[in-house]
């Protein structure tokens, strides 16, 4: 993006009804363009959004961090140049480069990083906090040839490096990746010494228009894809299975199939990080069983689930596993090696991004990697990734077994050995309760979606409250699957955000959350912030069965009203709720 | 107008989006709507992205009108760089 195409998305008009997220900007220079850029970048990305940015005194970056408060800043994004560690390290300065600065240059860098990171950890406990480390070269300030690397340059590159470790940790705190940026904006070509000198503004401007552009990915992330549909032959291993026999594919060296390796690598990499992996090949099902079986794959066969493995169309195959895991089409992708079966997969899905596995093209399949890590990339594991895949595939036999069995739906409830454990969540402290509550499902109260620091905002009233879920039965663990957002008034409450997953559906959950928050609360009401969506069908269906007639916004449930309309409820409620009062929120 | 015109134009309403055309065209540069140093920097930068040309700001101010900056920049352009630095 040019400056001035960035000054004309900035002249556009607003909604007037524009959500607003504001970004404060701390960085040791005047930030100028860059300031224009990131607005711009943000309001391209997201143009109903109101964004604005403000910025902080300039030269004192760890003083103007150490000053912020949560007022109405939403996110915090801060630069750190090298300048920032010891002046001596901008070109503003005219503190001296002799060898013997060298040490002490260094010595005070050591002690700049160390005030930094007590500031950025302090404030990422107010607010979310992009962080960029220096991306700027070094002055030419060494006493070596520019090709020799000076132990001072060094030490001031391992100061650098230990304080983004530190840092990185952080939930709150996401810091921007160097070598992506390396990738889009060429070290040689970021710094602008005349506009240094002239303006305070150290950038080029393709410099600042790459960093900005990075650094709105980060301010406000788009959520992650879901799943990924595969093909097997010539796609996770190089050979036909039905003609070459299970010894007869591979993904080696040897036999010059090693891409294949490396993208199995990729999808279990995916799937350890709570990715859905299917499978869509026309194949021999019992010969699928024995590759999986006796071949030693870089991906498991229970990294995997579902399979559809027959000689149906593909197009129905992928059906049946959107079905399986409940997601759209559109946060899916299908990877197949036939341009025959990606296009009959894409008339059926067009809102499914289908892509042709790149076999035997090297440079292909590196791209591939990095266009599936941007499409899959989260900003924090959470311990529910881990089981996601389990959890469906307990789901999934779950309901063949209400299906398939004799014994009624009440008795099947009843011997189900439920479980079900309520925590109060704090600020920050429950990733998964963050993912969940931005689910757009069909239980969702009204679809509204939360930033990181709506989130931190809303919890950090202290009338509200954050009540997560997590459930198990004898058919495996599904982890946390409800998350209810509300606020207290003496004895009523209101619901903001309900959202519960779809694999939790038939267990009465929905139930026993109300009831909890009737009997932890001690209250007489409940009112819900209800919105009819394209998608919430489900928790229409619950409230209509409450209510006895279809939701509308503004409804309330008393307690009698529950109590009359509760079913038998099975679960077993463990732990104890902490109400905020214990637990200091 | 002619295309140089239209993209000189361009330039300044990016800088001053309250400034009308006629003002840009006929104000001196410190007299049009909402001219401060800051938008005067971001107006350089956008003549140097556009134009490949690099202006101090003492020299816009000599300049002093949209005419005399668009001469000036046709000036530039029609040196070739490998002559200009030998004239240097």
């Amino acid at each position: 993006m040019k400056l001035i195409d960035a000054l004309e998305v900035l002249r556009q008009p607003v909604a007037t009804d524009a959500s607003q997220l504001n970004v404060h900007l701390a960085c040791g220079f005047t930030p100028l363009h860059l300031q224009t850029f990131l607005e711009a970048r943000l309001r391209s990305r997201y143009p109903k959004r109101l964004y604005t940015i403000e910025t902080s005194i300039y030269g004192d970056l760890a003083g103007s961090i150490e000053r912020l408060e949560r007022s109405n800043v939403h996110v915090l994004t801060v630069l750190v140049e090298w300048e920032d560690l010891d002046s001596r390290l901008g070109m503003r300065s005219l503190g001296g480069w002799r060898p013997s600065n060298l040490n002490d240059i260094a010595e005070s860098a050591n002690k700049a990083a160390i005030r930094l990171r007590d500031a950025l950890l302090r404030a990422s406990g107010l607010v979310p906090t992009v962080i960029c480390m220096p991306t700027l070269p070094m002055p030419p300030a060494f006493w070596t040839s520019p090709d020799h690397t000076c132990p001072s340059e060094l030490r001031l590159h391992e100061i650098a490096a230990v304080l983004a470790a530190s840092l990185s940790e952080e939930p709150a705190i996401h810091i921007a990746n160097a070598q992506f940026l390396a990738e889009i904006s060429p070290p040689s070509q970021r710094y602008d010494l005349r506009s240094d000198v002239l303006t305070g503004f150290p950038y080029s401007l393709t410099h600042a228009s790459a960093l900005a552009g990075m650094l709105a990915n980060l301010i406000d992330c788009r959520p992650p894809q879901k799943g990924l549909i595969t093909d097997l032959d010539d796609t996770l291993w190089a050979g036909i299975l039905g003609e070459d026999g299970v010894t007869g594919i591979s993904w080696d060296l040897e036999r010059h199939t090693h891409l294949h390796g490396l993208y199995q690598q990729l999808i279990a990499s995916l799937a350890g990080a709570g990715v859905l992996i299917g499978v869509a090949s026309k194949n021999d099902s019992a010969l699928v069983d024995k590759a999986f079986e006796g071949r030693d794959m870089l991906i498991s066969k229970s990294d995997i689930f579902p399979f559809e493995v027959h000689w149906s169309p593909k197009s129905e195959s992928v059906r049946r596993i959107l079905h399986t895991w409940n997601v759209s089409p559109d946060s899916v992708v299908f990877i197949d090696d036939s341009p025959m079966e990606v296009d009959e997969v894409r008339a059926s899905f067009p809102a499914m991004e289908c892509i042709l596995f790149p076999k035997d093209n090297y440079l292909g399949i590196l791209n591939l990697f990095k266009h599936l890590r941007e499409n899959f990339g989260k900003p924090l594991l959470t311990d529910d990734d881990s089981i996601r895949l389990e959890s469906i595939r307990r789901s999934s036999e779950w309901r063949d077994s209400l299906d398939s069995r004799s014994t009624s739906k009440e008795d099947h409830l009843r011997t189900a050995e439920a479980f079900i454990a309520f925590t109060f969540t704090k600020i920050g402290g429950n990733a998964r309760a963050f993912e969940l509550v931005n689910k757009t499902n069909q239980f969702n109260l009204n679809g509204r979606r939360y930033s990181e620091s709506d989130w931190r905002n809303f919890l950090s009233d202290p009338s509200a409250f954050g009540l997560c879920a997590s459930y198990r039965d004898k058919f495996g663990p599904l982890g946390t699957i409800a998350v209810i957002l509300g606020k207290t008034e003496g004895r009523k409450l209101s619901v903001q955000a309900w959202v519960m997953s779809c694999r939790a559906f038939s267990r009465r959950i929905e139930h026993q959350c109300l009831k909890h928050l009737f009997e932890h609360f001690d209250i007489d009401e409940i009112a819900f912030d209800y919105q009819t969506t394209q998608r919430n069908g489900s928790l229409q269906d619950f409230l209509t069965q409450l209510l006895g007639s279809p939701p509308a916004p503004g409804i309330r449930i008393s307690r009698e009203q529950f109590a009359h309309s509760l079913p038998e409820l099975y679960h077993h409620v463990e732990g104890r709720s902490v109400p905020k009062t214990e637990n200091g929120l | 107008m002619n295309d140089y015109d239209d993209r000189l134009i361009r330039c300044f309403v990016s800088a001053f989006p309250g400034a009308t055309c006629d003002e840009i065209r006929t104000a001196h540069f410190d007299a049009i709507s909402g001219w401060d140093s800051l938008r005067g920097v971001t107006l350089l930068a956008v003549l140097d992205e556009e134009f490949g040309v690099q202006i101090d700001m003492s020299e816009l101010m000599d300049l002093e009108t949209f005419d005399s900056l668009k001469l000036h920049l046709m000036g530039q352009r029609q040196i070739p760089e490998s002559i200009a630095s030998i004239v240097d």
